[in-house]
C-alpha cells in the first residue's frame, strides 16, 4: 500500500556500492542498493552480520570507517545528493537532517561525561542555544525518551545508568536535532528482551508523535515485523528482496526471506518442534560466489543461477526480488 | 572440596579504593618530602645562602655542626646547594614534560584524529626526532642553543615531546572509533570540539600517570647535560651540576657527589615508582 503514495519520498539511495580495503584490495561490500525511504514511514533492512547493512546506514550518514569508500551511486535527501555534498555542509546536515542511533548504548555515551553535557552538546551543535535553555531543552528530551525522574539523571555519569537507559538517553541525543529521518542500527540487540520491547515501543511513539521517518536496521525478523512497513532484504552486499512488511512475511520469494522467515521462533512455533535453519554459511567479503550470491546454500538453485546474477525485478506491487527461481508467483495484475 | 569450589559464584573483585596500597603512599611521601623541602626548606630552616662561601670550612665532612650535610671545596653548604638545585632539576623537568604534555599530546590526538597525510607528516616527523637517543638530541640541542635554565628545558622537550606524541596518538585511534565519537560525529559536532571534549579527557589519565615515568627521565637527562657543562650554568646550582663540581674532589670528599647523587636517586625512584604503581592500577 505504501508504494502507492503520491508523497515524494525523503530519501532515495540509487545504486549505492561501498567499497572495503580488505588486506590491501578493494572489494564491493555493497553493491548497487537502492532503497527509498517516505515521511514518516520505516523502511527495515535486515540481514546477517556482514551482509553490508550497517556500512549502508554509515554511508547514508556520511560517516564511513576509514577502510570503507563509496564507490558509486547516489543518495538523495530531501532534493540534496548526500555522497556528493562537502564534509563541511554534510555535517549541518547530519543530527538536523538524519540522526543515528547505534547497536551497543554501552559505549555510544562518552564515559567521562555527565548526561546532560552530552545532550547539551548534540543542542548546541546546531542551534543557538544557550546553555540554560540547552539544559531545560535536556530536560524535556529526556522526558520525551520515558526517562523517570528526569531531572535527577540529568547529572548522572553513564555508568550510572542500565543499559535501557542508555539506549534512551542515545535517542535523545539523536533527537536534539529534530532529525526528518531517524536511522536506528540494531537499537536492541545488546539489550534484554523486555527492555528490546519498550526500546521499539518508544521509537514507535516518537514517530508518531515527531512525524519522523525511520530506517531501522537489524537482523532480526520478528523485530522488523513489529516496527517497520516496508522490509528490504540484504544478503552479501546485495539487495534481495523488498516488499511491504505483511507480503514479506507473507509471501516471501526469495528463498533467503523464507530461510530467515523460518528461522524466526514465536508464540505460535510448535514446542520441541525443529527449527529450520539455513544450511552453510554467508560468503566471506574475499570469495564471494558467482551468480547469484545465495546460490551455494540455496536449495533451488541450478546452473543459471551459479552463472548470473538475477536481477532486482519489481512488480506491480512494488514487491522486488533478485532470483531466478522465486517461491512465489509474481502477482497478477 | 573441589566441588565446592567450583559451585560457589566466583569472588567479585574487591572494590577498588581511589588512593591506597602502600607503595604509593611511601614513594609519595618521600617525593613530597624532598618537594617540601626543596621548596619550603630554605625559607623555614636555618641554612646559609647557597652561594656564602665559607673558607674556614673547606671539604667539611657530613654533621659538621652549622653545615649538616658538609659543604664543597669553597666551603659552600651542600644542604642548601641541594635544595635550591632541587628546585632548577624539579622545575626543568616538571616544566619539560608540561611541554611535551600540551605540544605531543596536542600533536598525538591531531594525528590520530585527522589521520590520513595529517597523520603521516606528523608521526614521520616524530619518527625522526625519536631516531636519535633522547640525551644525544637533548645534547645538541643545548649545545646549540647554549646553557640556560630555559634552553635546558626546551633541549628535553625535544624528548618528552615525541613520547607523548606517540602516547596520545596511540590513545586517540583507540577512542576514536568508539561509538561516542560517532554518536559527536552524528549530530554534526566538529573535529576540534571532538577532540578537545570527547578525546582528550579520554587519553589525558595515561599521559597524566606517564608524566611521572617521563619526569623521572627528563631529570636524568638534565643531569646528564649538567654534568656535561651544556645545563643550568653555575653558579645556579643543579642537581646535576653539584654532581660535576664534586667530582674534582671525589677521592678527598665523595659525599660533595654522593649526597646530591642521594637526592636526585631519591626522587627519580620516588617518580618511577609512582609512575609504575599508577599505571598498573589505571593505565
Amino acid at each position: 500500500m505504501d508504494d502507492l503514495r503520491l508523497e515524494p519520498p525523503l530519501l532515495v539511495a540509487k545504486r549505492l556500492s561501498i567499497a572495503l580495503r580488505v588486506s590491501g584490495r578493494d572489494v564491493l561490500a555493497v553493491e548497487d542498493v537502492s532503497f527509498e525511504v517516505y515521511p514518516g514511514g520505516t523502511l527495515g533492512i535486515v540481514g546477517e552480520s556482514g551482509s553490508g547493512k550497517s556500512l549502508t546506514a554509515r554511508a547514508l550518514m556520511g560517516l564511513l570507517p576509514d577502510a570503507a569508500r563509496l564507490a558509486g551511486g547516489r543518495v538523495m535527501f530531501d532534493g540534496v545528493d548526500l555522497a556528493r555534498l562537502p564534509e563541511r555542509i554534510m555535517r549541518r546536515r547530519r543530527g538536523a537532517g538524519l540522526a543515528m542511533i547505534f547497536q551497543d548504548p554501552l559505549r555510544a555515551l562518552d564515559p567521562m561525561m555527565r548526561v546532560d553535557q552530552q545532550i547539551v552538546e548534540a543542542l548546541r551543535a546546531h542551534g543557538r542555544l544557550g546553555r540554560r535553555e540547552a539544559r531545560k531543552e535536556a530536560l524535556e528530551l529526556l522526558d520525551a525518551v520515558r526517562i523517570s525522574a528526569a531531572a535527577r539523571r540529568l547529572d548522572d555519569y553513564p555508568h550510572q545508568l542500565s543499559g535501557g537507559m542508555r539506549q534512551r538517553v542515545m535517542i535523545a541525543i539523536a533527537l536534539a536535532g529534530r532529525p526528518k529521518l531517524l536511522i536506528a542500527d540494531e537499537p536492541t540487540t545488546a539489550l534484554d528482551v523486555t527492555t528490546q520491547a519498550e526500546i521499539l515501543d518508544l521509537l514507535q511513539q516518537l514517530q508518531r508523535e515527531l512525524g519522523m521517518a525511520m530506517i531501522l536496521i537489524t537482523h532480526d525478523m520478528g523485530v522488523a515485523s513489529e516496527v517497520t512497513d516496508r522490509v528490504a532484504v540484504m544478503y552479501a552486499g546485495r539487495m534481495v528482496e523488498s516488499a511491504s512488511t505483511p507480503t514479506i512475511f507473507a509471501a516471501p520469494r526469495m528463498p533467503y526471506t523464507a530461510g530467515l522467515l523460518g528461522s524466526v521462533i514465536d508464540v505460535e512455533t510448535v514446542p520441541h518442534s525443529r527449527l529450520s535453519a539455513i544450511g552453510g554459511r554467508p560468503p566471506s567479503l574475499g570469495d564471494l560466489p558467482s551468480g547469484c550470491r545465495f546460490h551455494p546454500r540455496c536449495n533451488r538453485a541450478d546452473i543459471v543461477c551459479a552463472a548470473r546474477t538475477p536481477p532486482l525485478r519489481e512488480d506491480r506491487m512494488g514487491h522486488r526480488c533478485a532470483c531466478w527461481h522465486p517461491l512465489t508467483a509474481e502477482a497478477a495484475g | 572440596m573441589g566441588i565446592s569450589v567450583i559451585a560457589t559464584p566466583a569472588a567479585r573483585p574487591l572494590p577498588v579504593r581511589l588512593p591506597g596500597g602502600i607503595g604509593l603512599w611511601c614513594w609519595g611521601g618521600v617525593l613530597g618530602l624532598i618537594v617540601a623541602l626543596c621548596y619550603l626548606g630554605p625559607l623555614v630552616l636555618p641554612l646559609p645562602s647557597p652561594d656564602a662561601t665559607d673558607f674556614g670550612n673547606v671539604l667539611a665532612p657530613i654533621g659538621t655542626a652549622g653545615h649538616l650535610l658538609g659543604t664543597d671545596s669553597l666551603g659552600r653548604d651542600l644542604l642548601s646547594r641541594c635544595l635550591y638545585g632541587g628546585r632548577v632539576s624539579l622545575a626543568v623537568s616538571v616544566g619539560a614534560v608540561c611541554l611535551g604534555l600540551v605540544v605531543g599530546g596536542g600533536l598525538g590526538i591531531i594525528a590520530g584524529y585527522r589521520g590520513g597525510w595529517v597523520d603521516a607528516v606528523i608521526s614521520r616527523g616524530l619518527d625522526v626526532l625519536f631516531a636519535f637517543p633522547g640525551l644525544v638530541l637533548a645534547l645538541t640541542v643545548a649545545s646549540y642553543l647554549g646553557p640556560s635554565v630555559r634552553n635546558v628545558t626546551l633541549a628535553i622537550a625535544f624528548y618528552t615531546v615525541p613520547a607523548y606524541a606517540r602516547m596520545a596518538r596511540a590513545g586517540t585511534l583507540r577512542v576514536r572509533t568508539q561509538n561516542f565519537v560517532r554518536a559527536a560525529e552524528m549530530f554534526g559536532a566538529r573535529g576540534f570540539y571532538i577532540g578537545t571534549r570527547h578525546i582528550l579527557p579520554n587519553v589525558l589519565f595515561l599521559m597524566l600517570t606517564y608524566a611521572l615515568v617521563l619526569i623521572g627521565i627528563a631529570m636524568v637527562i638534565e643531569a646528564s647535560l649538567s654534568f656535561l657543562g651544556l645545563g643550568v650554568p653555575p653558579p645556579q646550582p643543579s642537581w646535576g651540576q653539584l654532581i660535576a663540581m664534586g667530582k674534582q674532589d671525589i677521592s678527598d670528599a665523595p659525599h660533595i657527589a654522593l649526597v646530591p647523587g642521594a637526592f636526585l636517586f631519591l626522587t627519580i625512584t620516588a617518580f618511577n615508582r609512582l609512575g609504575d604503581v599508577l599505571q598498573t592500577r589505571y593505565g
